[in-house]
């Protein structure tokens, strides 16, 4: 009998990296929103806001924090991906976890696509299509550029006979 | 040998049936609202309304500027290998469809069609979000020789198709009725339809008219004597005013149940299911008539749909989604889902013994459904139960310590929905299930509370996999899966299974997954 899950491949470590940056970003700007809020409303002299808004932002640098270190840690823990029989897995999620399945046979294209960040830390993203509706789509993101054309040139290789 | 070439214009019936078209939508748009303007006199508020008929009249112009155009330069032609069309004066516009890829053939007439003995024929591929190619209108006997010819030379199907539309068949391999959905049922489909629905909407369309485009002024005399009328009816009739609303209640509901009848016999009328070789057939429709025609491997997920009232009668409506695209017609036919319909109506024993017909290398023995653990109901009613405790904490919190009112305790009333929650995700539960057919060759799933769905997905159709756990799923060792074809995009592809137990559901779609990877997809064979 064989055990319902297959052995997952963690993606490149660089990615927390590129995580980390992304997500700095926007929380940073959120938190820049908050604290600009609160100093706009104590000089118009709004009584209790700013002190709240001031709250919301201390916590949310607060929530950034553990989201920068821990969280991030846990959504390249539950990040991976496997090729199993000639399925490719993929699943990511800290929260909401979800699992892709992609019989090989059904992928129709695969794009290879790097962005400043990535290619300034070496890694790719990997979109797969196939003639599906709802998840028509899936990407596969933190690889290792190496990683990333070996894994595309074992998927074509795979499930290029047929597709359309 | 010389490559054949079948070529074409468009019928000069096309101009005809261009310029009745623009009229009626005239009729529709701009002479209700001049006509009020003309009547209503005075009273009318006038400016918005005639700027509205002016762009509505130039619009019109417009059409029928681009129907001369389309007719005057619209050629087709079809050879052994594509089909290519153009049209076009300044802006050419021509179009190749390989034979090979065409997935769905179908053949619309309207009255006027059918009076002067033409057809609009639609070409459809896979992925277009319409058809591909609208040769619209041309002759009978020209749609006819086309579509013997397409068919003729897609290699799948060798057959010259039958084609009932007003010629006689000439079928070389033999067609099959499927089905023949009679009067009796139609009625049966139009009476277990949310007529109740067509009801409000028709009503809510009218009161909307009356005060969008009648004048103030007629509008409270319309009001007042309608008043006037109804009291001086019940007081000299005896009738209790609420009497008198429930029969004003009823009557609407009969006409609303009297409208769905019609609808659905003018839309479904003579419905007929064939099949010839491996190519479905439908033809259908009282006023308009429609045919069209897909290869049944096509068909990506079956649905067999049951509402409460048709469960009460032991009926189901049989729809599909195919991996073409129904927009064009769709609307009509498949209201609610977007799954075209395959057929309106039949009894629940029947489509049983339909099914092979439609799915080939479906075994005929009932499917073995697996129950779902019972903890999905704990999973499903979970969420709702968490949020009515903190509604009803917080509420009485609120009455009690911020209002300070003695009524606090109606801050528990929340509480009252968990028993019905909990009833309600039981039966949910119950419901629930799924079965692998035979050899592998389909998933079957079953779900719905009040309306209730059975889901049939070739796992040759099968492209995704995706599998879901929130927290609570993870917390009881749940999953929930969604399975996703090619076809609609609208539909959302294939049906999801929610609760299944981890080690089981994990199972599940590893099998599933390498079924689907053993049985090749393809558009074509």
């Amino acid at each position: 009998m064989d055990t319902p899950l297959p052995e997952f491949q963690t993606l490149d470590p660089r990615v927390k990296s590129l995580w980390r940056m992304s997500n700095a970003i926007g929380f940073g700007f959120l938190a820049l929103l908050f604290g600009v809020g609160g100093i706009f409303a104590g000089r118009i002299g709004v009584p209790v806001l700013p002190q709240v808004l001031w709250g919301i932002a201390a916590l949310w640098v607060l929530w950034c924090a553990f989201a920068l270190f821990r969280y991030i840690e846990l959504a390249f823990e539950n990040a991976g991906w496997a090729l199993d029989d000639s399925v490719l897995w993929i699943r990511q999620g800290v929260w909401w976890q979800v699992t892709q399945l992609l019989p090989l046979s059904r992928l129709q294209h695969i794009d290879l696509k790097r962005g400043p960040w990535e290619r300034k830390l070496g890694l790719a993203t990997l979109t797969l299509h196939t003639a599906g509706t709802h998840a028509a789509t899936l990407t596969l993101s933190g690889l290792s550029v190496e990683d990333a054309e070996r894994l595309r040139d074992r998927l074509v290789a795979a499930g290029g006979d047929d597709g359309v | 040998m010389a490559s054949e070439l079948l070529q074409g214009r468009l019928h000069p019936a096309t101009l005809i049936t261009a310029v009745l078209e623009i009229l009626r939508r005239a009729a529709g748009s701009v002479v209700p609202i001049l006509a009020v303007a003309v009547l209503g006199g005075r009273g009318f508020k006038g400016g918005f309304s005639l700027i509205v008929v002016g762009l509505s009249a130039l619009g019109l112009v417009a059409s029928l500027g681009f129907a001369l155009v389309r007719y005057f330069t619209f050629t087709y032609s079809i050879d052994e290998t594509e089909l290519q069309t153009q049209e076009g004066i300044w802006w050419k516009h021509e179009r190749r469809i390989p034979l090979a890829r065409i997935q769905d053939i179908r053949l619309e007439q309207n009255i006027l069609h059918r009076l002067f003995k033409v057809a609009a024929l639609q070409v459809e591929t896979a992925g277009g979000s319409g058809a591909e190619a609208s040769l619209s209108v041309i002759s009978l006997t020209d749609a006819e020789r086309l579509r013997a010819y397409l068919f003729a030379h897609r290699e799948v199907t060798p057959a010259v198709p039958a084609f009932d539309l007003e010629l006689p068949p000439a079928p070389a391999t033999p067609e099959l009725v499927l089905r023949a959905v009679t009067l009796k049922e139609l009625m049966i489909a139009g009476l277990t339809q949310s007529w109740l629905g067509t009801a409000m909407a028709g009503l809510g369309g009218v009161i909307f008219w009356l005060r969008e485009y009648l004048p103030r002024r007629a509008q409270s005399s319309l009001l007042r004597t309608g008043a006037e009328t109804a009291s001086g009816w019940l007081s000299s009739s005896g009738v209790s005013l609420g009497l008198g609303i429930a029969l004003i209640g009823l009557l609407v509901l009969l006409t609303g149940m009297g409208v769905s009848i019609v609808r659905t016999i003018l839309l479904f009328y003579g419905f007929k299911l064939t099949r010839t070789g491996e190519d479905l057939s439908r033809a259908y429709g009282l006023l308009n008539r429609h045919v069209s025609r897909l290869p049944r491997r096509r068909i990506q997920v079956l649905e067999i749909e049951q509402s409460p009232l048709r469960r009460f009668v032991g009926v189901a409506v049989l729809r599909a989604d195919t991996a073409g695209s129904i927009a064009t017609h769709g609307k009509e036919s498949a209201h609610n889902t977007g799954r075209d319909v395959l057929v309106p109506l039949l009894s629940r024993d029947a489509v049983d013994a339909l099914l092979p017909e439609l799915l080939p290398g479906l075994s005929s023995e009932s499917p073995v459904w697996q129950p779902i653990s019972p903890l999905a109901i704990r999973r499903e009613a979970l969420p709702g139960t968490y949020l009515c405790l903190i509604l009803s904490l917080g509420l009485s919190l609120f009455l009690s310590r911020i209002v300070h009112t003695p009524l606090w305790p109606l801050g528990l009333i929340p509480l009252v929905f968990l028993p019905f929650l909990w009833l309600a995700s039981r039966w949910s539960w119950k419901q629930l299930g799924w079965a692998l057919d035979g050899a592998g060759v389909l998933l079957r799933v079953r779900r719905g509370v009040l309306n209730r769905s059975e889901y049939l997905v070739p796992l040759r159709n099968l492209q995704v996999i995706k599998v879901r756990q929130s927290p609570f799923d993870r917390r009881l060792g749940l999953l929930s899966l969604h399975v996703d074809t090619a076809g609609q995009t609208l539909t959302g592809g294939g049906p999801r299974l929610d609760h299944v137990p981890q080690e089981e559901g994990w199972r599940l779609v590893r099998s599933l997954a390498r079924e689907a990877q053993r049985q090749r997809f393809r558009w074509e064979k």
